[in-house]
């Protein structure tokens, strides 16, 4: 394999296939890194439920040692539990490892600051630096503290119900099924469940044993739910990725609404709850979006893609929700993570405050279909070129919108169509959506033949 | 006595990687890096035995214990060995364990008797034997070709950590091992009134339920594995002071200092005379011999007490380089009794091929009670030896041409002593010997002498000196 495809160490983290490019020389290194980063001081550590985890969690905590922290081990937890316990633990950063939704052959490190965030560009910049030099930043005396950190997912939780009007939510009695893809949600989605009133009919509800789906929450990957949600007379379903960042919504009918539906749903009852403000979200989300917040009376700002990118934004213009369209619901009265349980409760205290359900919620939102190319990456200098070339296209055309902070994206009253170069795989992706497949298909070949792609 | 002579004192080196494994300063020089390299490389060369291997670890009380212990978990686990991790746990219980559950191999993490902010890590085979010559080189090989053999997702292995059972279970059943092989009621009626000093290090939960179990009156100091070692975790008379004034305090039978990983011990009298460690090995040799006469294996450097010993009661010694590993290596080829040296380490083969305390400590026992007498009277039934210990610090690069110099003096004009050249040179006469040998932690030379008398001790201390130091 090529060694771009086993390996990226990038301001996003470090992430490689296990027995390949990524050792756990190589783990201990980044993590005694970021401990010289985080200055000593405690880290909290969790993991999703691959089976590398627990190789590469000892190879992190060799690293967090050696660099002077003290290792607050929250074991197998959703992402953004360890981001909502960071801060409130007073530690000095955390570490979560967990390629995400990638499968399962997959790992990585995702770093936290002291603050719950992701690590800024700038941040990781610096870490990059460090970790770059030829030796690691060590203490003088390894520290010797590793100490469980087991009400972790309690903790969360408190603060995910606190955001919701649970009692109203509880008298609606909802039946739930949950597809936790056997990962990290399968620790905490009972709790939240129970906590709720709502009876869980769960799916790969087991913390371990490997991915009994692919782990990306896609529509194309969740037909077991969908099955489940009809045979079980669910009132709705949800799915999570394998760290329970990104959340899809399955309506009462079985049908699969992705994470796009489960961000507008989340985005309409905040708004309305707040009467109206600003939404960020990324430049790749859906204008389901955007047609909620047309509802409820926010608006919408757009970002580049990457989570701490919608954070920071969201920061910048004090939105009061947000999130990336692949399904990761921001809460920021919550915190400035990507968070499942907050979006399935938002969207649960929505259903219950208007007594509605899913098809109901989505009144007035607009049904849209995504098309997807996923292309080998040229060299980045092309890159440049094909956007120089599709924004000149567009540019001059008076029906048109053209963004290029990310890539580029082209507005146009039929849809949109963004391509770019991914920024954790080896690939230049271009999206589009319309409301008909074959428009945003057309979309696609348009900008391709613009591209030279 | 010890002295240092030499131009300047040079410092330790701060690392070796050797076929007895690495140590250095931890976290510094021992790094989880190379912790791992190593751990990889071992957990690699075990899968050329085919099979899923499964690994034991262990590790003494040192501070950067956590750190490495986690380096090596998660290079083993990453080459495909499954991991059971004691912990805090005697580095023999571990050796037991391993050659009694069926373990490819063991890695202890300890440094024993060196200083506190240092570490080491220890490979043992399937037999629960420290690697030999050979298994050690094919080791380094395996270190030095740095490809370990990295398993992909499906193929890592499995960690049993922190299990309190696991380590409860090895200590079990280690102790009724050990207990098998004395008179366990005859020592429990007794009731002996027993000091010891655990220097805060992975003994003091098994000395204190061996103890128990002998029906002791235990009086422990430094028995906090928590706590920074109180001092030097090696018992010599320089440490054990504290012991002493138990023993004097409490009107103990016997004081045991134990080191920081389990495998040495020292001994104070009931009079309170704190002895050197070779009376370790002798006093063992009182407690074995006279039932199961044989060889003995001990190193070249170690006193002749137990050869007074072995003499009286119908065995021999034989002395092989210093280390464990040479040591089980000379009791697997003698079929020796008893394996030892004078650093208050003690091998009993019937148990296992590994220097035991904690089996020490209860043949000591065992003999208090079997030969109804004190210690003090044991002592004084062995005679003295004039003895001196010296290390002459040399610029580096000059160890190597003063050995061979003196090597080639005394193979060509020393007539009235025998030559042994098995490592560095050691020479020996009727009435004592002296052994010269390469310091393995800092450029220097160490020199070893025992006699008889003082004046036979002083004149061939003198020439050897002045030999290594021209």
């Amino acid at each position: 394999m090529h060694p771009l495809q086993s390996l990226k160490i990038s301001i996003s983290g470090v992430r490689g296939i296990v027995g390949e490019a990524l050792t756990p020389l190589l783990l201990a290194r980044f993590a005694q890194a970021f401990g010289g980063w985080c200055g000593g001081g405690g880290v909290v550590l969790g993991r999703d439920t691959r089976r590398s985890g627990e190789m590469a969690c000892q190879a992190v905590v060799a690293g967090l040692l050696a660099a002077g922290c003290r290792v607050l081990d929250a074991g197998i937890v959703p992402t953004p539990t360890v981001q909502y316990n960071v801060p409130r633990r007073g530690a000095a950063g955390g570490v979560i490892v967990t390629a995400s939704h990638n499968p399962e052959e997959w790992n990585a490190l995702k770093l936290v600051g002291p603050d719950g965030l992701f690590l800024s560009p700038l941040q990781a910049e610096e870490l990059l630096d460090i970790y770059h030099q030829e030796d690691p930043p060590a203490a003088e005396q390894p520290a010797r503290h590793v100490a469980p950190l087991p009400d972790a997912v309690a903790r969360h939780l408190q603060g995910v119900l606190a955001r919701v009007d649970v009692a109203a939510v509880r008298r609606r009695g909802f039946r739930v099924a949950v597809d936790a893809v056997n990962g990290a949600g399968s620790v905490m989605n009972p709790l939240l469940c129970e906590a709720l009133g709502c009876e869980l009919v769960p799916l790969h509800m087991h913390a371990g044993g490997g991915f009994p789906r692919e782990p990306e929450p896609l529509p194309e990957h969740l037909g077991e739910l969908c099955d489940l949600v009809r045979s079980s007379g669910a009132d709705l379903g949800f799915a999570q990725d394998p760290d329970a960042d990104r959340l899809a919504l399955v309506d009462e009918g079985g049908v699969c609404l992705g994470g796009e539906y489960a961000l507008a749903v989340a985005c309409r009852h905040v708004l309305e709850r707040c009467g109206g403000g600003r939404v960020v979200v990324n430049l790749s989300t859906s204008r389901a979006v955007d047609d909620a917040a047309g509802l409820a009376g926010g608006t919408v700002r757009r970002s580049k893609i990457g989570e701490i990118n919608v954070v920071l934004d969201m920061r910048r213009q004090g939105a009061v929700i947000g999130g990336e369209g692949n399904g990761g619901v921001i809460d920021p009265a919550l915190h400035y993570a990507r968070d499942s349980f907050a979006g399935m409760a938002l969207i649960l205290e929505h259903l219950a405050l208007h007594g509605r359900t899913v098809t109901e919620a989505l009144a007035g939102i607009g049904r849209y279909v995504m098309a997807r190319a996923k292309l080998p990456r040229p060299p980045l200098r092309e890159v440049g070129r094909m956007v120089a070339a599709v924004r000149q296209a567009y540019a001059g055309r008076g029906d048109a919108t053209v963004d290029t902070r990310d890539g580029v994206r082209v507005d146009l009253p039929a849809g949109w169509v963004h391509l770019r170069a991914s920024n954790t795989e080896p690939i230049l992706r271009i999206v589009a959506e319309a409301a008909e497949l074959a428009t945003a298909e057309r979309l696609i070949a348009e900008v391709r033949a613009t591209a030279g792609v | 006595m010890v002295s240092a002579f030499g131009p300047a004192a040079a410092a330790p080196r701060p690392l070796r990687i050797s076929i007895a494994g690495i140590r250095g300063a931890a976290g510094t020089a021992l790094t989880a890096e190379l912790a791992m390299r190593l751990a990889a490389a071992f957990g690699t060369a075990l899968h050329d035995d085919g099979g899923r291997p499964a690994v034991l670890l262990s590790r003494d009380t040192r501070p950067s214990g956590p750190m490495l212990a986690a380096a090596v978990r998660s290079a083993l686990l990453a080459v495909g060995c499954d991991v059971v991790d004691l912990g805090v746990c005697p580095t023999p219980v571990m050796q037991w364990a391993v050659s009694h559950r069926g373990c490819a191999g063991g890695l202890a993490i300890t440094a024993g008797h060196g200083p506190e902010h240092w570490n080491a890590l220890k490979f043992v085979g399937p037999d629960g034997v420290f690697l030999d010559g050979q298994q050690g080189a094919e080791l380094l090989d395996h270190f030095h070709h740095n490809r370990p053999r990295w398993a992909p997702t499906g193929e890592l292995g499995t960690l049993t950590a922190d299990s309190p059972e696991a380590t409860q279970d090895a200590l079990a059943a280690h102790q009724t091992a050990v207990l098998a092989l004395i008179d366990r009621d005859a020592v429990a009626a007794r009731g002996l009134r027993v000091a010891v000093d655990l220097a805060n290090g992975a003994c003091c939960a098994a000395a204190a339920a061996l103890l128990e179990a002998l029906g002791c009156h235990a009086i422990a100091v430094n028995d906090e594995p928590e706590l920074p070692f109180p001092h030097a975790p090696e018992p010599t008379p320089q440490t054990m002071g504290q012991l002493r004034a138990l023993v004097r305090a409490g009107g103990a039978d016997l004081g045991l200092a134990f080191d920081a990983d389990g495998d040495r011990l020292g001994i104070v009298t009931d009079q309170a005379v704190a002895l050197t460690a070779a009376y370790t090995l002798a006093l063992a040799g009182r407690a074995v011999l006279p039932r199961e006469p044989g060889v003995v294996i001990t190193n070249l450097s170690t006193s002749r007490l137990i050869d007074h010993v072995a003499e009286r009661h119908g065995s021999r010694v034989e002395r092989v380089r210093v280390g464990q590993s040479y040591i089980a290596e000379g009791v697997h080829i003698h079929q020796g009794v008893l394996g030892g040296e004078g650093s208050g380490g003690v091998m009993f083969p019937r148990l296992a091929l590994a220097h035991d305390s904690l089996c020490t400590a209860a043949h000591l026992l065992d003999l208090l009670v079997r030969e109804r007498c004190r210690a003090s009277d044991l002592v004084a039934d062995l005679p003295r030896y004039a003895w001196r210990e010296l290390t002459v610090n040399l610029p580096a690069g000059e160890v190597v041409h003063r050995l061979t110099d003196l090597r080639a003096w005394a193979e060509d004009e020393v007539s009235d002593a025998s030559v042994d050249l098995t490592e560095g040179l050691r020479l020996a006469w009727p009435d004592g010997w002296v052994h010269v040998r390469s310091s393995i932690t800092e450029p220097a030379i160490r020199i070893v002498a025992e006699a008889d008398h003082d004046e036979a001790l002083e004149a061939r201390l003198e020439e050897v000196v002045r030999r290594v130091r021209e």
